[in-house]
């Protein structure tokens, strides 16, 4: 295991050295940006890891939830935090009976070392349970015993976009960090830095532009960076990043409800497929980017397109087949559009 | 009453008289001609067992006929114990060809044998055929304890009962050739009292044409894709319904993961593609596809909650809203919810890039489905206009060689 993953991090061509939103993930928590209020209170519970508590990190897309629980896993647990941290995505791993088999087995691993009871070893184990918000309520009951359970061996770094939609229970038995949406000036200034680094040239309103499109997500930020820059030899201009952003997954969705609108059934739902297939989008995230893709590009109806999505949503929730309820989705806009195309 | 019907009793009227007319049970079919043809002296004889009317009988009378062997058949209309077996036996058996034909013994019904009148009968046959001159086959409808000791020096053969299906396609291509009509319900009654039976079916279907009515006493089922062929092409809710209750297939949650058999056998999936690949107005399509949807909330409730006696209202939803929608508009089964030549290629994409989706997933702390919106797409791109060399980066990842091609496709396909 090891062994790879040395081979990785030393390849020019690996993954994470390619990727520059890998490449520029903050290794230490001071290095995440504008959460000054999160690094400060981090900072002091690190003093006293034995006290430390479960955690809860809400906030939008992209604004360092995820890189903030690697850093203090690896700050808290050494260089070999890798091995005491387990990893989860409630978004994958769909089903609590998954989640408590997973945090059984690593809950298990650490009763036969026995950690807790050697003072100069390290004082637990580390969970990062991401995407918490997308674990139906009864998960989320059952998730509340599994951290009452390992809790003597183990802490929860829970991870969520809406604290509301954790239940409160969960809520209670953590100490909530409410992250901030970045602002324009943040991220500017973050893509300059890492243009400066890669001797990148860059149209000054084209890094604007990026922000505008991405709402304040710095990983998303970062990939349309990166993109533009490979389209035009190290040069980003307005143009790179608008073709940059089509590529996003959420402009897909955008094209497809657009197409449904313009009665292109079809067509949608065959890009619908694609997209669910092969780019692995679940079905729930392919509805809340719709949402958002209607919403910033103004989409014409837009109270109507509200109330359909907002019908399917539940629908899709409380239903057994998610093609079904989407492809039911997209008929419903063919009809909307119906009427504005006569 | 129309006497002409019975100029000729339809059992033997489409009795087979070639190999290729037989219905159902074609790897037994194809075992015994095997059999026949690869015959040597001393080869084991058979022992076809199965139910009647499924054309054991017929098929030895057609395949001596077709391998030009003399066919000498003894059956439990003949008395057999062991002093006449053996007088009409062994003559056979010393003088392989009685007219310069080759013979082939069969020895019909021999679970009809006697204990009483046939004594000694089962033994004789026993040491009679353990090293036999010419090829034997012999046949029962069960395998009882008197004739076990015969399995000893035969090989068993088990012919399965015809299934309803092939029965349901026979009599219809049947009734076709008689230029008669049966009513969906006694049509299913038929089939379901036949058993099996081919020749009890002709005779059942021949008498319902003169107007008798038989009870029915079993429920009968159809394949899925026979089933809601039918639904679609239904004249009436009833109909419909019926066809819906007697399908092969259920409402399942696929959410709680689904066999490929499973999931072909999804009554409301099943209808979905079949709507959803016809060519009906857009409005119609939008209605049906709400009501698919609001039926498909029912299932989901029904599968979280256990509720299972709540399933009993789907059929009657779907055949009293859905099917007086679609009625003559000319929809037939589909399986897949697309073309294939369409659907294929994107499922081939997803089993290709799955490996490769749960590493870089991994490696970008974040789930797949972000993974697939947010990176993915930037990734090929930025593979090519960094001049990654592709092979290098598998190798990196641990990855095989093979997805160099699956990745070139995606990039080229941006």
């Amino acid at each position: 295991m090891k062994s790879t993953k040395l081979k990785e991090d030393e390849s020019v061509n690996s993954y994470t050295n390619l990727m520059w939103v890998e490449k520029y993930r903050p290794k230490k928590i001071e290095q995440i940006v504008n959460q000054k209020d999160i690094i400060k209170a981090l900072n002091n519970l690190k003093k006293n890891p034995n006290e430390m508590p479960h955690m809860l990190f809400a906030g939008p897309a992209g604004v360092g939830k995820t890189t903030t629980a690697l850093c203090l896993a690896n700050e808290l647990l050494g260089d070999d935090w890798r091995n005491d941290t387990l990893e989860l995505n409630a978004s994958d791993e769909r089903g609590i009976k998954m989640v408590r088999e997973r945090v059984k087995e690593f809950a298990a691993v650490i009763k036969l070392t026995g950690i807790s009871e050697n003072n100069n070893e390290k004082p637990f184990r580390i969970i990062i349970l991401d995407e918490a918000d997308e674990m139906t309520s009864e998960a989320q009951t059952a998730l509340r015993r599994i951290i009452e359970d390992s809790s003597k061996t183990t802490r929860f770094i829970i991870i969520c976009n809406y604290l509301s939609q954790i239940i409160e229970p969960i809520q209670s038995r953590c100490a909530v960090f409410r992250f901030k949406r970045l602002d324009k000036e943040n991220i500017v200034e973050h893509l300059k830095t890492i243009c400066k680094l890669e001797k990148i040239q860059f149209e000054e309103e084209a890094i604007a532009q990026i922000f505008d499109f991405t709402y304040g997500d710095l990983r998303h930020s970062i990939n349309v960076l990166q993109t533009a820059a490979g389209m035009n030899m190290g040069h980003v201009t307005k143009d790179n990043v608008n073709s940059a952003i089509g590529l996003s997954g959420k402009s897909k969705v955008g094209e497809i409800v657009r197409l449904a609108l313009d009665g292109k059934f079809n067509d949608s739902r065959i890009k619908l497929m694609e997209l669910i297939h092969v780019y692995g989008m679940s079905e729930k995230d392919f509805l809340k980017y719709a949402f958002q893709e209607t919403f910033n590009k103004k989409f014409e109806k837009f109270g109507e397109l509200s109330e359909i999505m907002a019908e399917y949503d539940y629908r899709l929730v409380v239903g057994a087949h998610p093609e079904i309820q989407l492809v039911a989705f997209l008929a419903q806009l063919g009809k909307l559009g119906k009427d504005e195309r006569k | 009453m129309n006497w002409s019907a019975f100029t000729m009793m339809w059992s033997e009227k489409y009795r087979p008289t070639k190999i290729e007319q037989f219905l159902g049970n074609e790897d037994v079919r194809i075992n015994i001609l095997k059999w026949l043809s690869t015959w040597t002296s001393g080869a084991k004889p058979l022992l076809l067992i199965g139910p009647p009317g499924i054309g054991k009988t017929s098929f030895v009378t057609v395949i001596s006929k077709q391998f030009n062997y003399d066919l000498i058949e003894l059956n439990a209309s003949d008395s057999r114990n062991s002093n006449l077996l053996e007088s009409i036996i062994t003559p056979i058996l010393n003088n392989s060809s009685l007219y310069g034909k080759r013979s082939l013994l069969f020895l019909d019904e021999i679970d009809g044998l006697s204990g009483r009148d046939d004594s000694g009968g089962v033994d004789f046959l026993v040491k009679l055929l353990k090293n036999p001159t010419i090829p034997v086959i012999m046949a029962a409808n069960i395998l009882n304890l008197k004739i076990k000791p015969i399995t000893k020096i035969a090989r068993v053969i088990n012919f399965l009962p015809v299934s309803k299906q092939l029965r349901f396609v026979f009599l219809n291509y049947v009734l076709k050739q008689e230029n008669h009509k049966l009513e969906n319900d006694d049509l299913i009654k038929i089939i379901n009292q036949s058993n099996g039976d081919i020749r009890l079916l002709l005779n059942l279907s021949q008498a319902c044409i003169l107007g008798y009515n038989p009870e029915m006493d079993q429920t009968f089922t159809f394949d899925i894709a026979v089933a809601l062929s039918n639904f679609f092409s239904s004249k009436t809710i009833s109909e419909s319904l019926l066809f819906l209750n007697n399908s092969e297939a259920s409402y399942v949650d696929p959410r709680f993961g689904l066999s490929p058999e499973e999931r072909r056998k999804d009554k409301l999936y099943g209808i979905y593609t079949s709507i959803i690949n016809s060519n009906i107005h857009e409005l119609l399509l939008s209605d049906l596809m709400d009501l698919l949807s609001k039926v498909d909330i029912l299932v989901g409730k029904v599968g979280s909650t256990r509720k299972w006696s709540i399933l009993k209202y789907i059929d009657n939803i779907l055949a009293t809203y859905i099917f007086s929608l679609i009625k003559n508009k000319g929809i037939t089964y589909n399986q897949y919810s697309m073309n294939w030549s369409i659907l294929g290629p994107i499922i081939f994409r997803s089993q290709s890039l799955k490996e490769l989706f749960t590493k870089l997933s991994y490696l970008s702390h974040t789930s797949k489905s972000t993974f697939g919106s947010f990176y993915f797409p930037y990734l090929l791109n930025i593979l090519q206009n960094f001049d990654i060399d592709i092979s290098e980066f598998l190798k990196t990842l641990d990855l095989d060689e093979k997805l160099k091609p699956v990745l070139e496709k995606e990039i080229s396909k941006m």
